[in-house]
C-alpha cells in the first residue's frame, strides 16, 4: 500500500491488475488528490483507521478472493460509508445495475476517459464531504 | 462462442484501460509542466507493456481459431493414440511418468481431422501428465483406454494427481481458465471446441479413488 500526493481528497485504488493501478494513480496525481493502490479488496480492509476525509474508492469488480461487489456489500455495513466507483473490463447490465442499486457513486466500463473518472472522483468526494458535515452516515 | 467472446473483452480491456489512462495522464502531466523525462519514460514503458498485453490475447485466439487441414478421414483412435503417447514418452520419461494403455483390441473407427485429434489427444495426455508429475512417485502413473459405448467411441484418460477443485469439472473447458500458475488456459478449451466440431463431447470428473478421468466421445465412423 502506497499514499501519494498532497491533495484535498484521497482516492483509494483497489485494482489486481497491476498496470491499472500504475495508471489510474498517475491519472489521479495530475488532478492533485492523494492516491492510495491496494491489489487487493483485503490490502485494503488493513487501511489505517479511521480513513481519511474526504475519500472515496475506485474499485475493480472482478478480483480473485474478494470481488469489488463483496467488497461494495461489506463497506455499506461498515459504520463509515466511504463512497465508492466502480470499475469494470467485463462491464454487463445487471452488475451495473447491482452496483448501482447498492449506492456505487458511478459504474464505468473499462477502458474509461479521464474526463469521465475524474468527474466521478469529484462526485465522490463532494458527497464524502457532505456526508462529514452531516455528522457522518454512521448507521 | 459466448464465453470467450465475454473472456477475450476482459482480457483487451483490461491493457487498454491501462494504456488509454496512462496516455491522457501524460497529456495532463505535459499541461502540469512538473514531470520529467523519467516520469514519461516509465509512462510510455507501461503503454508498451499493456500494447503487448493485449496483442498476445489477440496472438492466441487467433492460433486457436485458425483452421488447419480441414480434410475429415477415417481415423483408428487407437493407431493415433499410439503415435501420441509415444510422441510425448520421453518428456513422460524424464519426469518418472509412465503412461499405461489399455486400448481395445478391436479397430476404433471415427471420422476426424487427424491433425485435430491429435492436438486433443496431446492435450489431455499432458494435462494428466501434469497432474502426476509433482505427485509422490506411486501416483505417478496415466492411464489411456479405448472402449465403445453405445455406438460411440470412447477415449479414457485418468491421472492419479489431486483432482479437480468441486466445481472446476466444467470450468477447465472454459477459455483463459487454468489450474497452473504458468497456464494460458487455453488447452481444453481449444480441446473442446476441436471435438465438438468432430460431433464429439468431452468432459472431466473427479474419480471416486482420486485423480481426473477426462473422457471423450467421439461418433464411430459408418462400416
Amino acid at each position: 500500500m502506497t499514499f501519494e500526493g498532497v491533495g484535498p481528497g484521497t482516492v483509494f485504488v483497489i485494482d489486481d491488475d497491476l498496470s491499472v493501478r500504475r495508471a489510474l494513480r498517475r491519472l489521479l496525481l495530475t488532478a492533485d488528490y492523494r492516491v492510495v493502490t491496494c491489489e487487493s479488496a483485503n490490502e485494503f480492509l488493513l487501511s489505517p483507521q479511521p480513513l481519511p476525509r474526504p475519500s472515496c474508492v475506485v474499485l475493480d469488480v472482478r478480483m480473485p478472493a474478494v470481488s469489488g461487489l463483496d467488497l461494495q456489500e461489506a463497506l455499506r455495513a461498515a459504520a463509515r460509508a466511504i463512497p465508492i466507483i466502480l470499475i469494470s473490463g467485463h462491464a454487463d447490465v445487471a452488475t451495473a445495475a447491482r452496483a448501482k442499486a447498492a449506492g456505487a457513486v458511478a459504474f464505468l466500463s473499462k477502458p474509461f476517459d479521464d474526463v469521465s473518472l475524474l468527474a466521478a472522483v469529484r462526485k465522490a468526494l463532494q458527497q464524502d464531504r457532505e456526508a462529514s458535515t452531516n455528522g457522518g452516515p454512521q448507521k | 462462442m459466448g464465453e470467450l467472446t465475454a473472456s477475450l473483452a476482459h482480457q483487451l480491456n483490461q491493457p487498454l484501460a491501462g494504456i488509454l489512462s496512462n496516455a491522457q495522464a501524460a497529456r495532463r502531466m505535459i499541461d502540469a509542466g512538473q514531470s520529467t523525462l523519467e516520469d514519461f519514460t516509465d509512462v510510455i514503458d507501461d503503454i508498451i507493456a499493456d500494447d503487448h498485453r493485449a496483442a498476445d490475447v489477440i496472438r492466441r485466439v487467433r492460433d486457436m481459431l485458425t483452421p488447419g487441414e480441414t480434410a475429415l478421414t477415417k481415423l483408428d483412435v487407437n493407431v493415433l493414440i499410439d503415435g501420441v503417447t509415444k510422441l510425448i514418452a520421453s518428456d513422460a520419461l524424464l519426469r518418472n511418468v509412465s503412461i499405461a494403455s489399455a486400448l481395445s483390441p478391436e479397430t476404433m473407427a471415427v471420422t476426424a481431422n487427424r491433425v485435430d485429434l491429435e492436438q486433443v489427444l496431446l492435450n489431455v495426455l499432458t494435462n494428466a501428465i501434469d497432474a502426476v508429475a509433482v505427485g509422490p512417485a506411486s501416483g505417478r502413473v496415466v492411464t489411456v483406454k479405448t472402449a465403445r459405448s453405445n455406438g460411440d467411441i470412447r477415449i479414457l484418460v485418468r491421472d492419479q494427481g489431486p483432482g479437480l477443485p468441486p466445481g472446476f469439472e466444467h470450468r477447465v473447458f472454459e477459455p483463459f481458465f487454468s489450474t497452473k500458475k504458468s497456464g494460458m488456459g487455453m488447452g481444453l478449451a481449444v480441446a473442446r471446441s476441436l471435438v465438438e466440431q468432430a460431433g464429439g463431447a468431452i468432459g472431466a470428473a473427479n474419480h471416486s479413488t482420486g485423480g481426473v478421468v477426462v473422457t471423450v466421445t467421439l461418433p464411430s465412423a459408418a462400416e
